[in-house]
């Protein structure tokens, strides 16, 4: 039998499908555990590679070192486990969206961090395994921190569960934070516990245009020593301009947002001011800028905060001659994404793999990291081989602990490239 | 095997001021904060750098012999207990600031500081080191680090974890992991994440890199007085249900009361008191305007008789000096006390308090309860005297039922104290046998000759066969 019939038989004809990013690769979506379990299962029986994904919206900053046979989605696997509002916590599949999460608890007054791009369009366990944080990250952390456990289908077909429900919890180590950001190299991620933000009373938007990076960077950095607390911080600038603009997000209560605007009449003196309803919106047109790859290669540098300036310095020196890119920026976390819109990503895959190591190369002393987001899974041939010989072992054998026949074919970063 | 040989190879890189080897002064290590786990260790060894430390479990990897790391030995549930014919790795001459970077608002430094002197490295930036265990002012940042401590405060800033931004670690041969970063996101897998927790059985962390939080502009602290602990309880539930956002929210009962008001620590909570509710808010003005009016309000709504604010920071120094001298001043009730370490869902914060008092009472002992309730972290503390073995042994039946409850209504087993040898048998209350597995597993991973810190942690009576988990049946 073929695999595709294999994989019929499992989920039934309305749970095979194809996904963009990787076409003539079959997609299995088991409409329970069970199913799920049984795709596992006929992986190890028949040794056949395969990968994780929810939706496949981030499939393209994965890196495969082998060929999927077949991809299984949690996209079907749907639905709040245990929502306890008084608690502040949720569990849900991890085929929920993050949309649907956002719906769930915002009659409660609270709020999913990490509050994503294009939440509609990415599963719990997509962003868990990316390891994804939104702007909304300045003021609530990274989203590893908010995994507070998860229960998860490993490959000999056991269900195991790390961490718990509650928000603090220290007992047995944390194998939930490795599969955060794990990309999908460990095993199936079932269901996650999320630590629930507040909902803010109040939205406001200060926003102001620079005339280049470096003086927008500047008014950045002010913002942060001007004793606020910002919900996000944005930096944008178009193709073919090199002027900029700096966002502020300020949420919380009235009167504390109110104080804050206030504070920050020095280091933004011309901002224009967005609030109520439309400061909500804004909030979340600004969340959507973060470049995903799908159509265009972007590639994200991070670095310290104040060693930001240096690293895009560095990164628009690397950008090959005449090209334009769009820059989304988070001064405030540290990250700067680049997409490059003048060719499909895919033709512009090989000229970036070339220069990749010298962008790895000049970053290193600013201790910055570089990564691509491509329209398709990268390659092997990406990968930083000067990467911490210590540190790769020890990911090797990690990943050999969860994964001894190497049928996974989804990596996390080594060195440099998620 | 630790020869005589292997002992002179390791004065060598330590020096004679490193290593000890005297029977009498070993015994100061032959425990940490559960004192009713003993073991003298073989030698102790006090290295002074990262480099040492991988000289030394160079020598210890070929010799092989088990190694358990200590801090300041504050830990309680035995993390730190020495292994027979084992070493004690102590990082106590580890204690320098490396680096303050009050930009990028983080820290490193060596595994051996104490907490407190982190926080006052950085004051003059206007910055603090949050998480405050109440042993911060001897724990050192390597011992929370294994044990992600907590902390009152950890209610609005997190436990350690949530703070650490790198590490350098010493692996079991000896070589070193250099995670010290910061980065913004992991590198690959988040062994950082991983390690944080992992109480020693890892590796060695040698440099500790941090997140440092901006001290906050106001401070208020509140005392509410109840005259019932379920009023408290339900108080707590309702402020945490109704989305205030407090820093600290600690319930300390009346026996505690008592002992910490007739202790040189001296709060000044009343005595006849039922239970005070010790709140901390932070922030702007407004911020904790609105808060202090908030808990005000669902305070009184719960029948709390008094609600005083601490007047200027050295009222507020004596408020939390009670608090966090409460385990020293039940030393006034008790020669020892059983310090539990439970979460439970902040919804049922009344129901499982009233159970861990009713467990006690069934057997005969002596509970008083100080525990961070915010975070639904209870610690219930068991007077007892460890000379009359009986009674041991009713606190430890009385422990293991409390975490039974607790777990049975949707609580852990450990919400900062971590597990160690004290609850190392209870962890198949909380985990199957599939999940110890993984945590076999990893730990293969990270030590496979499984000579740091054995014996901790992972259950003896466990689990699936200790293999590889694609070779199981």
């Amino acid at each position: 039998m073929s695999v595709d019939a294999q994989l019929e038989a499992i989920v039934g004809a309305e749970g095979v499908g194809e996904l963009g990013a990787l076409p003539g690769v079959p997609v299995a979506a088991p409409a329970d555990e069970s199913q799920a379990a049984a795709l596992v299962a006929l992986a190890r029986s028949d040794r056949l590679p395969f990968a994780l994904c929810g939706l496949g919206g981030k499939f393209g900053w994965t890196l495969l070192v082998q060929q999927p046979r077949f991809l299984l989605s949690t996209r079907r696997l749907t639905g709040l486990v245990e929502f306890e509002p008084g608690d502040g916590v949720l569990t849900a599949r991890a085929g929920t969206t993050l949309a649907e999460l956002h719906e769930a608890t915002a009659p409660h007054g609270l709020a999913i961090t990490p509050d994503i791009a294009r939440p509609s369009a990415a599963t719990l366990g997509g962003v868990i395994g990316a390891g994804q944080s939104g702007p909304d990250r300045l003021a609530n952390g990274p989203t590893r921190l908010h995994v507070l456990g998860t229960r998860t289908l490993q490959l000999d077909g056991a269900t195991t569960k790390s961490g718990g429900k509650l928000v603090k919890n220290v007992s047995g180590y944390d194998v939930h934070r490795a599969l955060t950001g794990g990309c999908g190299s460990l095993a199936l991620v079932l269901e996650a516990s999320l630590r629930l933000a507040l909902a803010p009373e109040a939205t406001l938007v200060l926003s102001q245009s620079f005339d280049g990076l470096q003086p927008a960077l500047s008014a950045a950095r002010e913002v942060r020593t001007a004793r606020v607390s910002p919900h996000s911080l944005t930096l944008e600038s178009s193709v073919g301009t090199t002027a900029c603009r700096l966002h502020v997000v300020l949420a919380g209560r009235t009167a504390h947002v109110q104080l804050e605007r206030e504070r920050l009449c020095a280091a933004l003196p011309s901002a224009e001011v967005t609030d109520g309803d439309a400061a909500r919106a804004r909030a979340g047109e600004l969340r959507d800028l973060e470049p995903d790859g799908h159509e265009h290669l972007a590639v994200r540098v991070t670095a310290s905060p104040s060693r930001l300036a240096a690293a895009a310095g560095e990164l628009f020196d690397c950008l090959p001659p005449g090209h334009e890119a769009r820059l989304v920026a988070q001064p405030g976390l540290a990250t700067l994404d680049l997409e490059l819109p003048n060719g499909t990503g895919v033709s512009e895959l090989q000229e970036w793999t070339e220069r990749l190591p010298l962008l790895r190369a000049a970053l290193r002393p600013l201790g910055a990291l570089v990564s691509l987001r491509l329209p398709q899974p990268g390659t092997a041939e990406l990968v930083d081989d000067s990467a911490d010989p210590v540190r790769v072992a020890l990911q090797e054998r990690l990943r050999a602990t969860f994964d001894p026949d190497r049928l996974l074919c989804t990596r996390p970063a080594l060195g440099g490239l998620r | 095997m630790l020869t005589p040989t292997v002992v002179q190879r390791l004065r060598e890189v330590v020096g004679d001021k490193g290593l000890v080897a005297d029977a009498s002064r070993r015994i100061p290590y032959e425990c940490d904060g559960l004192a009713f786990e003993r073991q003298l260790p073989q030698l102790v060894l006090l290295p002074a750098s990262t480099e040492e430390v991988q000289a030394c479990l160079r020598i210890l990897h070929a010799a092989e012999v088990a190694v358990v790391t200590r801090g300041a030995g504050t830990g309680l549930t035995g993390g730190a207990t020495p292994v027979e014919g084992g070493v004690v790795l102590g990082l106590a001459r580890l204690r320098r600031v490396l680096e303050v970077d009050p930009v990028n608002r983080f820290a490193r430094v060596e595994a051996g500081l104490v907490n407190i002197d982190l926080t006052r490295a950085c004051a003059e930036h206007d910055l603090f080191y949050a998480p405050d265990p109440s042993s911060q002012t001897v724990c050192t940042l390597g011992g929370n680090v294994g044990n992600n401590a907590g902390g009152p405060h950890c209610l609005k800033y997190g436990n350690t974890t949530r703070h650490v931004l790198g590490l350098k670690i010493v692996l079991a041969d000896g070589s070193l992991l250099d995670l010290s970063g910061p980065e913004v996101d992991p590198d690959g897998l988040d062994l950082v994440g991983l390690f944080v927790g992992s109480e020693g059985m890892f590796g060695v962390a040698t440099e500790v890199t941090v997140a440092l939080t901006p001290a906050p502009e106001r401070v208020e602290t509140l005392l509410a007085l109840f005259h019932s602990l379920d009023d408290a309880c339900d108080a707590v539930s309702d402020v945490i249900a109704e989305r205030w956002e407090p820093s600290a929210l600690e319930i300390i009962d009346r026996l505690t009361i008592e002992a910490v008001e007739a202790s040189v620590l001296a709060a000044g909570y009343p005595p006849g008191t039922e239970a005070v509710l010790l709140v901390e808010v932070d922030g702007s003005d407004v911020e904790c305007e609105a808060n202090v009016a908030g808990i005000e309000a669902i305070a009184r709504a719960h029948g709390a008789f008094d609600l005083r604010r601490a007047e200027d920071d050295k009222a507020r120094k004596k408020l939390w000096a009670g608090r966090k001298g409460a385990y020293g001043a039940m030393g006034r009730v008790s020669p020892d006390l059983y310090v539990s370490d439970v979460v439970v869902p902040r919804t049922k914060l009344r129901e499982l308090v009233r159970a861990t008092t009713e467990i006690c009472e069934r057997h005969g002992l002596l509970l008083a309860n100080v525990f961070h309730a915010g975070d639904g972290n209870l610690h219930p503390n068991i007077a007892y005297d460890r000379r009359d073995e009986a009674q041991l042994k009713r606190v430890l039946v009385a422990a293991d039922e409390i975490m039974q409850t607790c777990i049975d209504a949707g609580g852990t087993l450990s919400g900062e104290h971590g597990i160690g040898l004290e609850k190392r048998e209870q962890m198949t209350m909380y985990f199957g046998p599939d999940d110890l597995a993984i945590l076999f597993a990893v730990r293969d991973a990270w030590d496979p000759t499984g000579r740091m810190n054995p014996g901790k942690m992972l259950p003896v009576r466990a689990c699936r066969e200790h293999m590889p988990l694609a070779t199981k049946p």
